[in-house]
């Protein structure tokens, strides 16, 4: 008997360890756990959803776009399914996935022809172009007589190699967000040139025990905080990257690479008297924006997202937020190291469709739908949760929703913004956080990092 | 001649009795494993193929056969060394601190300590809730300037920092994460294997002179240790391809000191669109669990 059981109890056990090894098997089938909860872009709702397959004749849609506040009447969403409706005779439907979850899952199922059309980042554009997912969408273009009102640089940025492969819906340039109060408390202005700015920084830190003067992202894949540091970039150059035949060549010297490490990241962190606060170092965007619209920071590198946030779980108190918005913040220009200019990274959002959808022309028409300018300024523009999208509209038919005196340089600003080219960009972040964590953690001198990151820019060249 | 055939014959009868017996138990099996192949089975092998193939995420169907070349690579990549060093050391110390404070808390749920029951139903909230929302807590407690765990490190005249973005603080609280999260369901795991042994076999160590400890040691340890087989095979396996607790938290830094193969994985895949050299870690991440897991068993049972 006892043999029986001891016989008995080792059998279980090489059924749990087979069904262990099958466990870990599954290894295989993906590291993950579902899908990614959080995007790291621009900030905004966090949120991913697993459903999204096709449902018959009618389009399928994927998109971040739209804003998904609950008990909140989803006026530009609503906008869009109308003229798409108008447009196509039918309705479509809408997949709301978090823009990561969303750029795998199309990278590895837009083969399937699902989704018919998809929203999307400028350098999502880039990917998808890169693995051939993309239709081309010049047919779609002449057909549509406001076409030529779209602004020269959002359109730009949907070409590549001349074709068009994607509309604009929306646009923002990266500014610098001043807390012109705490400026004119201390009699100072604006600082233009880096040297000023980190002079007028270290006096804001001395000065004020409860506010920083500045933040910026540096947590490792972050994509805001790569877009913070190619701002500067396009400071020195309208380009990162310009093709050269069927490849592309680096434009920009590892000196300047040297010189926005050390004014944007050595100096902020990792000198002795930093003009931001080491503590910060390793946090993204979930710390930055709400950190400014709490009013902890006096200067960070924003967008039009900002403008209206002014509620919500990272936000202490509303009526501060909306205070230090409305009247205590001044949007300029990025100060400006040596040999720089006017420059910042502009963020276009593309929308595209699928190569690979059996109903391409449903797929068109809901394009065409979710840039329509009427859709822009009756949806976009009029909805109180988006309507600092439309700050910066991408087409000359939607009026800016620019409300404010101190925000009115953000239309100039956008004027100065530089596209992504159309490089797919993902090793290059890779390299990049290495490199700017090494600087802003001290590791490393910033222009022996910019050598050293410069090499492997060079390096990626054909890969990229 | 003849006791040949006699063989084979009794071989045929054998077999037709055998198929007779269980040809039903086949039938009733094969839906399942189709569909367990073609959900798990294809996706192994597929992935298995790919680590000897130099594939890229955008262009999949260029796949180039390089034989052993990426599993070379890996033996030159310090990250992924880095990588494997830290995903093994975590393992080893989550599932053992999980697995001591699973049985502690096991141990105390079982008494019948007045609010006991409260407890029990609260102490599965660590493990229910979504990872994202875990992480957002954790961000939150370590906030620099307002955090709680701050706020009280600031009051007792101690450094404060944002604790993820620190290197040696980052891993220890991507350890903690993971512990709160788990303990509370080893220890309804093992309370469930603790309550299914007779309490006779406590009376009858009792009348044997045997203390508290020594109950413990040879009466509840030997008869829930299946159960802690399945939940420490489990938990190696889930933490050592654990991936949005890294990710979501630090993102594999600050200068790569809580990068694990899960995030090194993924990094390789989807932002370097290196599918071939991802998969050929992929497999190594399954070697190594398998090896676990045999070894593991094979010594249960020697046991």
């Amino acid at each position: 008997m006892p043999q029986n059981q001891s016989g008995t109890g080792i059998t279980r056990r090489r059924m749990i360890g087979v069904t262990g090894a099958g466990v870990a098997t599954t290894l295989l089938a993906g590291c993950g756990s579902g899908g990614t909860a959080e995007t790291d872009s621009d900030g905004g709702t966090e949120e991913s959803t697993d459903s999204g397959g096709g449902s018959g004749e009618q389009a399928l849609m994927w998109e971040y776009g739209f804003p998904n506040t609950q008990g909140v009447e989803p006026v530009w969403r609503n906008t869009f399914e109308a003229k798409y409706e108008e447009l196509a005779g039918e309705e479509l439907t809408i997949s709301r996935f978090a823009y990561e979850d969303l750029r795998q899952k199309f990278l590895t199922g837009a083969r399937t022809g699902d989704p018919d059309a998809i929203e999307g980042t400028l350098s999502h554009f880039s990917e998808y172009l890169a693995a051939g997912h993309l239709a081309q969408l010049d047919d779609l273009a002449n057909e549509l007589d406001y076409f030529d009102g779209y602004i020269d640089n959002a359109i730009d940025a949907m070409r590549y190699q001349g074709d068009l492969y994607a509309l604009p819906y929306e646009g923002n340039a990266r500014a610098f967000f001043v807390r012109q109060d705490i400026l004119d408390e201390l009699g100072q202005d604006i600082p233009e040139t880096v040297s000023d700015f980190h002079e007028v920084g270290r006096m804001i830190n001395e000065e004020y025990d409860d506010v920083v003067a500045y933040h910026n992202c540096t947590k490792d894949g972050s994509v805001r905080a790569f877009q913070e540091f190619m701002s500067h970039i396009y400071q020195h150059t309208d380009n990162m990257y310009v093709p050269e035949g069927d490849s592309w060549s680096l434009n920009v010297e590892a000196e300047t690479i040297g010189q926005v490490f050390d004014n944007w990241y050595y100096q902020m962190y990792a000198v002795d008297n930093p003009v931001a606060d080491p503590d910060d170092l390793g946090t993204g965007w979930q710390t930055n924006d709400p950190g400014y619209i709490n009013g902890n920071y006096a200067f960070i590198e924003g967008g039009t997202w900002i403008r209206n946030w002014t509620s919500g779980e990272n936000i202490n108190d509303s009526d501060t937020a909306q205070d230090i918005l409305d009247n205590k913040t001044q949007i300029a220009h990025f100060p400006r190291g040596e040999g720089a200019s006017k420059g910042t990274f502009l963020e276009i959002k593309p929308v595209m469709a699928n190569a690979h959808s059996d109903q391409l022309e449903k797929a068109k028409t809901a394009v065409q739908a979710y840039t329509h300018p009427d859709v822009l300024s009756e949806g976009m523009a009029q909805d109180p949760e988006a309507s600092g999208s439309a700050m910066t509209p991408v087409h000359e038919d939607v009026e800016s929703t620019i409300d404010s005196e101190n925000w009115e340089a953000l239309t100039e600003i956008f004027e100065t913004g530089r596209a992504l080219a159309q490089v797919t960009w993902g090793p290059v972040r890779e390299e990049f956080y290495t490199y700017m964590q090494q600087v802003a953690y001290g590791e490393t001198d910033p222009y022996d990092a910019g050598e050293q990151f410069h090499s492997a820019l060079q390096d990626l060249e054909s890969e990229i | 001649m003849s006791t040949q055939s006699a063989g084979l014959s009794r071989y045929g009868e054998e077999f037709k009795t055998f198929l007779s017996e269980t040809w039903l138990g086949y039938v009733m099996v094969i839906p399942a494993t189709l569909i367990l192949a073609v959900i798990i089975g294809y996706p192994i092998l597929r992935g298995i193929q790919l680590a000897f193939y130099e594939a890229s995420l955008l262009n999949p169907e260029q796949m180039q056969y390089i034989g052993l070349e990426n599993f070379l690579r890996l033996l030159e990549d310090t990250t992924f060394q880095g990588a494997l060093w830290r995903t093994i050391l975590l393992t080893g110390i989550v599932v053992s601190l999980q697995y001591l404070l699973g049985l502690g808390l096991a141990l105390v749920l079982r008494e019948k300590v007045p609010g006991v029951e409260i407890f029990r139903s609260l102490s599965m909230v660590t493990w229910v809730i979504p990872v994202i929302v875990m992480v957002i807590i954790f961000r939150f407690l370590v906030q620099n300037g307002f955090g709680p765990v701050n706020i009280i490190l600031g009051n007792l005249g101690m450094e404060t920092s944002y604790w993820f973005g620190q290197r040696g603080p980052a891993f220890i609280l991507v350890i903690i994460m993971h512990v709160w999260r788990n303990v509370p369901f080893y220890a309804i795991a093992l309370l469930a294997g603790m309550t299914a042994i007779p309490k006779e076999q406590y009376e009858a160590a009792r009348l044997d002179g045997a203390g508290a400890l020594q109950r413990f040691r040879y009466v509840t340890l030997p008869q829930i240790s299946t159960v802690s087989m399945i939940m420490i095979i489990l938990h190696v396996t889930f933490t050592f391809k654990n991936f949005d607790i890294v990710y979501l938290s630090t993102g594999g830094g600050p200068l790569g000191s809580t990068e694990v193969l899960a995030t090194y994985v993924y990094k390789q895949a989807f932002e370097q669109y290196a599918l071939g050299y991802g998969a050929s870690i992929g497999v190594v991440m399954l070697i190594i669990m398998l090896v676990f897991t045999v070894v593991y068993v094979q010594y249960e049972s020697a046991e």
